[in-house]
């Protein structure tokens, strides 16, 4: 199952490249850096959810800085 | 400027009415009962953020009429900590837009497609909004034009059937333990007021400048009123019951029985759903590849619109690994950090700008 | 010419659309679905949960109807499977097991619970059913006298299905209508008692096929069966729970001979809680409009004052019924199935805090007190009887 979503984000990037490339004119330097810097950074993201779907994720930071405040709040709001 | 569409501000309006209705029509009902019991329909009085949102962002709009809040940010920090600031909401803003999509696919998942991979049905909807978003801003305008009819239609569709099964004994004790119970019920619903925060990013492309305060008001006492109605019926038909399913307005649909004949009516439901997930996602979206744009001073945003789809896709199944995680993170951590970037923040933003403003004179 | 074409040209992508609208891994043909009508569940000898279904038979190669004359006309139509399992879910998968299609219960219109399993609690079995993504809300509840497999089997009356039968019964409201929802709602209010009605077998007689009709209801408590009632009282607890919406009430007036019957038009029954100091008190207030539907006394019922008379008599009729359903809930069964502890609650939510341990104790002891007001609209067709010209 891993190998089929691993080829299938290969295919959404070749295709995703494809249709975007041509359609940047030479003169767009800055939007060819940025595309391919979203895309690599995109790849690399999708292999690292791919083969360690355990990591941490952003909701985890978000947790981790506002503990503290869940903690107090959770003192002052009950369910009833 | 990077965007040359223009819309008028009774599409702001309607863009800003879908952009935080869906998914908060969806899950408030269970999520403020745990807290405010009977008096669930009162929570969304209490809009707090959402009257600070506005009224920070109209005061802001009105100092700077052509530029976003980020965007002003970046002005006042400088180079370095401007930049880390406006990264730091791009983030946020991505991943809120995952959770978004991540609630979207859950719901679709749980209660209609089960076998299907979530996801595919993440994927298909990013896939449908980044074409919208490719179009530009007057293209997500007319998508929230053309849907809000329909979505305010099968909302009603969804509630007046149902008015003959509605139990009114269950609206009582209101305020039976004094006022509290709602006011605690509506810290949840802060998130979605929060949201408001995004008529900041569209008021710089808005025509008809001087009737941005009107519209504005207007769309935050429409969603008020929706979040109440839908409140107001879900408690009624469920009572005690409501705090007990995860998705209580969805029974609302199940429940409609007109002489036998009309039932089964939850398809109806996911019409409103995936209506109203497309344009918030959309919305969200733009947003994301507006200001990611901003941010890497591009000339041209469309490029970077599938690119930022991938991420988007990857950050909805990133942000938690199953529902009640997803639902604990709305329920505590999400609305503070929310209510941080969209609501603080910007309220700073609001002092240190006017005292700039100030000294300068 | 170009608007036709645009039009047609609309119209195929509006169809091609239904080529892509089958959902993905989901796709479900009508064909791949076996569609529950009603489910029982009772207890076996081992204790153990046995799960019948009634499954609509809806493949084209049914039965023919009129080929065999002999036995009953419809019972082709559906299938009657039945398992066992420790928990419902476990008996669900082992009837998928057994069937060729998948189990759909999207229709599932009828939940009759037997008498034994009702006795040991049925509330765990409830919630598989709030849980799955595809029961409905709306699905009546029963609890049949016997086994609840045995109302399964029999042979619709008139309609196609069993379950049917059971439906239109169930909304014709001469019995109490609860619904899955109702029923659940009842279990987790202040008061923890339920009502649910009851089904009973009418045996067979000469050509007469046996057939299910709701008869009388069964009290709940926390869950579990505390006692049945009979049909009469049944109607008190609707009376007191605001359900009744049609019937007839049949009373004999006192200084006549005979009866006259009166047909229910509305009914509306207020409950006005009110604590002083000690004294819990419900004030039950009735409101009901009926018109004469037969008169075998010699009272003459175009003359205004009889019916002054009538809608006295209909009153006490009325209250007679209530406090018998009452004696039964306060005294026998200590079951608070009129959620009158919740119009506490609504009224004196303080008062009902400090309270709600001693509940079932104010229960035994509440004062109700019962204000029925009959307003009687018409006599009828007729005027004074046809058939006895001497009347008063």
């Amino acid at each position: 199952m891993k190998w089929i979503a691993g080829f299938m984000i290969v295919v959404i990037v070749i295709l995703m490249v494809i249709i975007e490339w041509q359609k940047m004119s030479r003169q767009m330097k800055r939007e060819k850096t940025a595309f391919i810097v979203l895309v690599i950074s995109g790849v690399i993201l999708a292999y690292l959810l791919l083969l360690f779907p355990d990591v941490p994720g952003p909701t985890q930071l978000i947790d981790a800085v506002y503990r503290p405040i869940t903690n107090i709040l959770k003192s002052w709001i009950t369910e009833r | 400027m990077i965007e040359k569409g223009r819309i008028s501000a009774s599409q702001l309006g309607k863009i800003l009415y879908m952009a935080i209705i869906p998914t908060s029509l969806l899950t408030t009902p269970a999520i403020t009962f745990k807290y405010a019991k009977q008096d669930l329909w009162l929570s969304p009085i209490w809009a707090i953020s959402g009257f600070i949102t506005v009224f920070i962002v109209l005061r802001i709009y009105r100092m700077y009429p052509s530029e976003n809040i980020i965007q002003i940010m970046e002005r006042i920090g400088r180079r370095i900590p401007g930049k880390i600031i406006s990264g730091i909401y791009l983030l946020f803003i991505l991943y809120v837009n995952g959770v978004i999509v991540r609630e979207y696919s859950e719901f679709v998942v749980s209660s209609f497609l089960h076998t299907t991979p979530i996801v595919v049905i993440s994927g298909l909807m990013v896939l449908v909004c980044a074409m919208a978003v490719r179009g530009g801003l007057e293209i997500v305008g007319r998508f929230a034009e053309l849907f809000l009819p329909i979505f305010i239609t099968l909302f009603l569709f969804n509630i007046i059937p149902i008015i003959a099964d509605l139990q009114w004994s269950n609206l009582f004790p209101i305020f039976g333990e004094g006022i509290r119970p709602s006011i605690e019920g509506a810290f949840v619903l802060q998130t979605w007021f929060s949201e408001m925060i995004i008529a900041s990013f569209f008021l710089p492309f808005v025509a008809d400048h001087h009737n941005a305060k009107k519209t504005l008001s207007r769309s935050l006492l429409a969603i008020m009123v929706t979040l109440s109605v839908s409140n107001l019926a879900t408690l009624l038909l469920l009572g005690e019951l409501t705090g007990n399913y995860s998705y209580p307005f969805l029974i609302l649909a199940r429940y409609i029985n007109i002489s036998n004949f009309i039932n089964h009516l939850e398809s109806l439901y996911m019409i409103i759903w995936v209506l109203g997930a497309f344009v918030k996602i959309c919305v969200f979206y733009y947003v994301t590849v507006l200001v990611a744009a901003q941010w890497m001073k591009l000339s041209n945003y469309q490029p970077i619109v599938y690119p930022l789809g991938l991420l988007l896709l990857l950050f909805s199944q990133w942000v938690a690994p199953n529902t009640q995680v997803l639902t604990e993170a709305i329920a505590g951590p999400v609305t503070l950090a929310m209510i941080t970037m969209f609501v603080i923040i910007p309220a700073l933003l609001l002092c240190i700008v006017w005292i700039v403003n100030r000294l300068h004179n | 010419m170009n608007y036709r074409r645009k039009i047609s040209f609309i119209l195929l992508a509006l169809m091609s659309c239904s080529l892509l609208l089958t959902g993905c891994w989901d796709q479900v043909e009508v064909n791949d679905l076996a569609v529950v009508t009603m489910t029982g569940l009772d207890l076996t000898d081992e204790n153990q949960l046995e799960l019948s279904v009634n499954i609509a038979r809806t493949s084209s190669q049914q039965p023919q109807e009129n080929s065999d004359s002999s036995s009953g006309q419809l019972t082709g139509k559906s299938v009657i499977l039945s398992t066992t399992g420790n928990t419902l879910a476990e008996a669900v998968s082992k009837l998928q097991q057994q069937l060729s299609r998948q189990l759909f219960w999207g229709h599932n219109e009828i939940i009759i619970f037997g008498e034994k399993l009702a006795k040991e609690g049925i509330a765990e079995h409830l919630e598989f059913l709030l849980r799955h993504p595809e029961t409905r809300e709306r699905a009546n509840m029963f609890i049949s006298i016997g086994s609840a497999k045995e109302v399964l089997s029999l042979a619709p009356q008139i309609e196609h299905y069993v379950a049917d039968d059971l439906l239109e019964m169930a909304k014709l409201q001469t019995g109490l209508n609860i619904t899955l929802k109702e029923l659940m709602q009842m279990m987790i209010s202040k008061s923890q008692a339920a009502v649910i009605p009851c089904l009973i077998i009418e045996t067979k007689q000469d050509h007469q096929q046996s057939y299910p009709f709701i008869h009388g209801s069964a009290i709940l408590k926390k869950g579990k069966l505390a006692g049945l009632v009979d049909s009469s009282t049944t109607r008190g607890i609707m009376w007191a729970r605001n359900e009744l919406d049609r019937g007839t009430v049949t009373i004999s007036p006192e200084n006549s001979e005979g009866y006259i019957s009166f047909q229910l038009l509305s009914s509306s029954t207020e409950v006005i809680p009110y604590i002083h100091g000690d004294l819990w008190r419900i004030t039950l207030r009735i409101h009901t409009l009926d018109d004469i539907i037969e008169n075998t006394t010699d009272l003459d019922l175009s003359v205004s004052k009889h019916i002054e008379e009538l809608e006295m008599e209909l009153e006490d009729d009325i209250k007679r019924r209530i406090n018998k359903a009452l004696t039964v809930a306060q005294e026998q069964m200590n079951a608070d199935i009129f959620q009158f502890a919740d119009a506490f609650y609504r009224k004196y939510p303080n008062i009902w805090k400090q309270n709600k341990d001693r509940w079932s104790d104010i229960f035994t002891k509440l004062d109700v007190v019962v204000e029925a007001d009959a307003k009687i609209s018409r006599p009828g067709g007729t005027g004074k009887s046809i058939l006895k010209p001497n009347q008063e």
